[in-house]
């Protein structure tokens, strides 16, 4: 118990470390909209820490919602999106303590009327408009794949994140790519161990994949970045795999891996 | 009766392979690629004087346009053009029958890795096997390889030879060791990629099956001694010479490309403003930039707009509108992945590999994706799409709906590639095959205006090889007459300045050139190069794409 407490502390300093220090310097902002940026922030900070209680209410473990939160923390463009003013971040937040409460609520009916009412307040925030004005008939099928195949490919989520207007980070995707190794060894895993149950959760990532697709704006969509819980939890396995594959290895050789 | 039902079923599937293969060779593709050209006027050179264009007697590689091509292909061009005479047919046909045979091998190969990896049933297999033939029947990747001697489709005939004698050797009887020895090692003759995928290939399948190899030391021994003798030569030659063996590697390399260095220039440039310029040296530092640039690479070769929807955009490998693959096969392969990774690991961490080792040469080379490069990846994908279909078929309930609806999928695919191979490519895109130098080159032959000189553009291609061919230049002749430069372009390829009376200009600008041209000959220039026309100057003759665009515009210099 102690041992988890002293965890979230560490987590928590990293979070606002990463969040906080030198807000609306990195990157420069003019001080009438700085609130907006230290809303966002702190917005940014609670996404973590729920979506650590989700893990261990769901899993049932500690060291996978404790990593998993750290991924999340470290993630480029999480960061990148929590020291700007992002709607986007309200959003994940919104989603994020409705399936927390979702979890804890029993009846139907609160469940059922929790996710109309979120996902009404979700239509507004994101700006989702554009799909009333959609046409799919004038969307082509080109159109569709290629974004797909874009939006999952190693490019995207390794090398070069586009989604942010100026052109997003110059050598970095939506995770570092160090953490490629470890994020294949988690997606594999993950497939080998998938379990019906968790059919919801692909149903859930499709719909979003979907509504990224077929932005208007895409590349520059931001209905993607709804994802990046999952794709934290995924190289969470990969760590908790590959360190328990090197349970025997010295501690040395696991910092270097670290580092 | 069931027996029967397959071998028609094989010799249908095989047929139909080579209908698809052969029909039409000298048209489909439309011309001769410079490449194909070279290696079917060495061919003819051997095969007249027993050596090269350079002199060389019977090479181990070829020097070429100075890309040192594996000789075996031009090898097996020899006989047919002993038979048939120089032209297209001769030099596509061994890459077409070998493509052809190479889809009826397949049929035993995945069968053989399935019995040795897993422990489904018999009939399972055959299923598998059977589909992953009709796979690379219908593959739009294996038929343009096939289609062409570009060095790719008969590499990958000697890779599965290899792999089946091999996989043979351990199920069945040791001795076929001899043949997965001799295969590999004319594989190596085949292509520059294969140098490094075959001893990989070799080591992956030592450490997979070191037990049994264990068991019969003695006979794998003797296998790899004689298939090292098959490679003395090639040894032999890079010791007197090593572009035998480096010489493409060097040229195509990411290393050779100015890209990474550039790019990490400029990060440091930008950063070195407002941090210490040795920190942002020590952050944009090379060997990371080219770790990085390589993983990045070599992961466009399993990117879904590479494989199902644009292809390779490198000519001549490009098929418009579509990818490598057929998009229908990115369902298959996905379910295949996940029924492998959960029924069979060690079959998936074979593929796996098979697919990394096939990618590998290719990450290495600033060319990306490459599908010519990563030709053998087609073997891992081929199998995991079969296996994803037999799995889908097995798991659902409406079977006869999903056949038909799988299979009129299948089939608007198959005809849609048809209509850009056989129809779109050669009457629009001709140009990516060097359309347009047979005709230019027979009319330099037979100089209707009598002039004393020709100059021709160098632009689109190495114009003196297609003179060299279409016009069955003596190869007794040619070092004489040929001056050759040897310096390299910006691509790492070598050009020749002059044949005889003509001249191969290799930056051709009518500014620079004017002044230079001897009167009383022709010029010959690509349509988007521009020559004023005047009282000395006027044009004489246009040659044509199909589709109606100018390949070639011939000036009179008086």
């Amino acid at each position: 118990m102690k041992r988890s407490k002293l965890n979230l502390f560490l987590l928590g300093i990293i979070v606002l470390c990463t969040r906080l220090l030198m807000l609306g310097k990195i990157p420069p902002s003019e001080n009438s909209y700085i609130w907006l940026r230290y809303l966002t922030a702190i917005v940014s900070v609670v996404d973590v820490f729920v979506l650590v209680f989700i893990i261990k209410k769901v899993t049932d473990d500690n060291k996978l919602s404790i990593v998993s939160g750290i991924v999340f923390t470290l993630m480029p463009w999480h960061i990148e999106q929590s020291r700007i003013y992002s709607p986007i971040m309200f959003v994940l937040l919104l989603l994020l303590l409705s399936y927390y409460l979702y979890l804890h609520l029993k009846q139907l009916w609160i469940r059922i009327s929790l996710i109309a009412v979120i996902f009404a307040i979700v239509y507004f925030l994101d700006s989702l408009s554009w799909i009333l004005k959609f046409q799919l008939t004038k969307t082509s099928f080109i159109f569709f794949f290629n974004n797909l195949f874009k939006l999952y490919s190693i490019e995207y989520l390794f090398y070069k994140n586009d989604s942010f207007w100026l052109g997003g980070f110059r050598t970095i995707g939506v995770m570092l790519p160090t953490v490629m190794p470890i994020f294949m060894v988690g997606l594999l895993l993950s497939i080998k161990k998938f379990h019906r149950k968790y059919l919801v959760h692909l149903g859930f990532i499709s719909i979003i994949t979907i509504l990224a697709l077929f932005n208007p704006l895409f590349p520059e969509e931001r209905e993607f970045f709804i994802i990046t819980p999952y794709l934290s939890i995924i190289t969470g396995i990969g760590v908790i795999n590959l360190f328990e594959y090197l349970k025997y290895t010295k501690n040395s050789i696991k910092l270097l891996i670290i580092a | 009766m069931q027996i029967w039902k397959n071998k028609l079923l094989f010799c249908s599937i095989l047929l139909f392979a080579f209908l698809l293969r052969v029909y039409g060779l000298d048209h489909y593709p439309p011309s001769l690629f410079s490449d194909e050209v070279s290696q079917g006027y060495n061919a003819y050179s051997i095969l007249l004087t027993g050596h090269d264009e350079y002199g060389k007697y019977l090479p181990v590689s070829l020097r070429s346009f100075g890309d040192w091509k594996p000789p075996l292909q031009t090898y097996l061009i020899v006989p047919f053009i002993y038979i048939f005479g120089l032209n297209a047919w001769s030099v596509r046909l061994p890459s077409a029958i070998l493509g052809t045979v190479t889809v009826g091998l397949f049929f035993f190969l995945p069968k053989l890795i399935l019995e040795k990896f897993t422990s489904w049933n018999k009939k399972l297999n055959m299923r598998v096997s059977l589909l992953a033939m009709i796979f690379l029947c219908i593959s739009p990747w294996h038929i343009l390889q096939s289609r062409s001697a570009m060095l790719a489709g008969i590499a990958l005939f000697f890779t599965v030879l290899g792999l089946h004698s091999f996989f043979k050797g351990l199920l069945v009887n040791k001795k076929y060791w001899f043949v997965s020895g001799i295969a590999f090692v004319l594989a190596i003759y085949s292509y520059y990629g294969m140098r490094l995928i075959i001893p990989l290939l070799i080591l992956i399948l030592l450490m997979f099956f070191r037990k049994e190899i264990y068991k019969n030391f003695l006979l794998l021994f003797v296998a790899s001694l004689v298939s090292g003798i098959l490679l003395l030569p090639l040894g032999l030659a890079f010791i007197k010479e090593p572009n035998v063996v480096f010489g493409r590697a060097r040229t195509v390399s990411v290393f050779y490309d100015k890209g990474v260095s550039l790019r990490i220039w400029q990060q440091i440039a930008e950063d070195g403003i407002t941090m210490n310029t040795k920190l942002a040296q020590f952050y944009h530092n090379k060997p990371f930039n080219y770790l990085s640039d390589i993983v990045r690479r070599f992961f466009e070769h399993l990117d879904g707009r590479f494989l199902f929807l644009i292809g390779d955009q490198n000519p001549p490998f490009q098929i418009p509108g579509m990818g490598v693959l057929y998009l229908i096969d990115a369902i298959f392969i996905v379910i295949g992945i996940a029924y492998i990774l959960k029924t069979s690991p060690s079959l998936f961490k074979f593929l796996g590999i098979l697919v990394i080792i096939s990618i590998l040469p290719a990450a290495f080379t600033y060319v990306t994706p490459a599908s010519n490069r990563t030709l053998t990846l087609l073997l891992p994908l081929a199998i995991v799409t079969a296996i994803g279909f037999t799995h889908t078929l097995y798991s659902i309930r409406k079977v006869r709906t999903f056949i038909a609806f799988s299979t009129l999928m299948y089939i608007g695919s198959f005809v849609y590639f048809i209509y850009q191979y056989f129809y779109i490519i050669p009457y629009t895109h001709a140009d990516w095959w060097h359309y347009g130098y047979k005709e230019l080159v027979s009319y330099v032959k037979q100089n209707p205006l009598n002039v004393d000189y020709t100059s021709i553009s160098g632009k689109a291609s190495v114009p003196y090889i297609f003179y060299l061919f279409y016009n069955q230049i003596d190869p007794n002749s040619i070092n004489k007459k040929i001056i050759r430069n040897y310096h390299s372009d910006e691509f790492g390829f070598e050009h020749v300045d002059q044949f005889d009376n003509i001249d191969f200009i290799r930056y051709f600008t009518w500014e620079e050139y004017q002044g230079k041209l001897q009167s009383n000959s022709l010029l010959a220039v690509t349509a988007q190069e521009n020559v004023n026309i005047s009282n000395s100057v006027t044009e004489v003759k246009k040659i044509y794409f199909p589709d109606g665009r100018v390949a070639f515009r011939l000036y009179r210099i008086q």
